[in-house]
């Protein structure tokens, strides 16, 4: 029996001792390398069909006509600049949902605006909306525009969604943007799976939360993954095709 | 069974949606959190950020509410009684600056 005290991701849960944690955290990593599911993305064009009547309903909730008309005319810009709207029409109905200003509501949208458009000419030629969602997200907790460009580079075909997501939240939670960029940068660059990538976070929270500085914190994990894959390299580790399923605890 | 919380849980061994390529995911407030609560709601971006959409519901002193999101990176909050928003005591916060309320993040990913 065990507790789950957060939002937690239903799919298999690791012994609670730290150093247990540790060493089945690493036998996971390399066991579910390679069973990563890619995300394909549907293309914009269906979503934003979708989204249409979505983003006419989310206007009607702001008490401001010049408001509606201006956030309007943002949604209909991105469109026609091949940009993702699906965010766009939930970032209005975070801030109706939050009862923010609709001032506020129009600034929030217009920013995101902006940095969907960086994140789509530095992630090109992706189109998928969650991708370019994480690379605006990014951006906004401080990451430069040139890593995600970089970052597509070293990944021209993969989903960034996770690292983005990965990197946006290692910088929200402390650690300087450059030492978290160049260290997520080596990671792709050797071979990391998302599902790495994904762990990595999660480790790096929880040793900030138990106190360690977030810059060690980063340092020593992205230091551990790449130990995994150059011993997944040298020792010709095979990944299994489906997670290892851990013994039920005894209650 | 009951842990030395009270709190009587079952973990979930979820299965991905290939189709959709949705992940499902599970969001528990130690009701002690919420002392007040009659009501309690998990919002994101996930659903539309709308109070309505995902009830949680309280047993043995946990309020919990499951559903499939995408992969990556997420931000939601907790909302007691329709108007009091909350961060998730036990998840990262991150910086709302565009609307200045408390808000968590999770990443989700396919195992």
């Amino acid at each position: 029996m065990f507790l789950i005290p957060t939002a937690r991701v239903l799919t298999r849960s690791l012994p609670r001792h730290p150093l247990v944690r540790s060493s089945v955290t690493t036998l996971v990593g390399i066991a579910i390398g390679a069973a990563t599911v890619l995300t394909i993305a549907p293309a914009l064009r269906a979503q934003d069909a979708t989204t249409s009547s979505s983003s006419n309903a989310a206007l009607e909730l702001i008490d401001d006509a010049s408001v509606r008309t201006a956030i309007r005319s943002l949604i209909t810009d991105a469109a026609a600049n091949g940009l993702p709207t699906a965010p766009l029409v939930t970032k209005v109905r975070e801030g109706v949902a939050k009862r923010a200003t609709p001032d506020r509501i129009r600034s929030a949208t217009s920013l995101l605006a902006q940095r969907l458009a960086l994140a789509s000419a530095a992630l090109a030629p992706s189109r998928s909306a969650d991708e370019l969602a994480a690379g605006a997200d990014a951006l906004q907790a401080g990451v430069a525009q040139g890593t995600l460009r970089e970052m597509r580079q070293l990944w021209p075909v993969k989903p960034l969604t996770i690292p983005l997501g990965v990197l946006a939240e290692m910088v929200a939670s402390g650690v300087p943007h450059a030492s978290a960029s160049s260290r997520v940068k080596d990671l792709l660059r050797k071979g990391a799976s998302t599902a790495q990538l994904a762990a990595l976070g999660t480790s790096v929270r929880a040793d900030i939360a138990a106190g360690l500085a977030p810059d060690a914190a980063m340092e020593l994990r992205s230091k551990g993954v790449l130990n995994i894959i150059r011993q997944q390299t040298e020792f010709g580790i095979a990944a299994p095709t489906s997670p290892p399923l851990r013994p039920h605890e005894k209650r | 069974m009951p842990n030395a919380n009270g709190a009587a849980l079952v973990p979930v061994q979820g299965a991905t949606d290939p189709a959709s390529m949705n992940v499902p995911v599970q969001f528990v407030l130690d009701a002690r959190e919420a002392a007040d609560a009659s009501q309690l709601s998990v919002v994101g971006d996930f659903n539309n950020w709308d109070v309505t959409a995902t009830p949680m519901t309280l047993d043995a002193g946990v309020w919990s509410a499951s559903l499939p999101m995408s992969q990556g990176r997420h931000v939601y909050a907790f909302v007691i009684n329709g108007d009091r928003w909350i961060a998730d005591p036990r998840a990262p916060r991150t910086k709302d600056s565009d609307f200045g309320r408390p808000s968590s993040v999770v990443i989700v990913q396919a195992p």
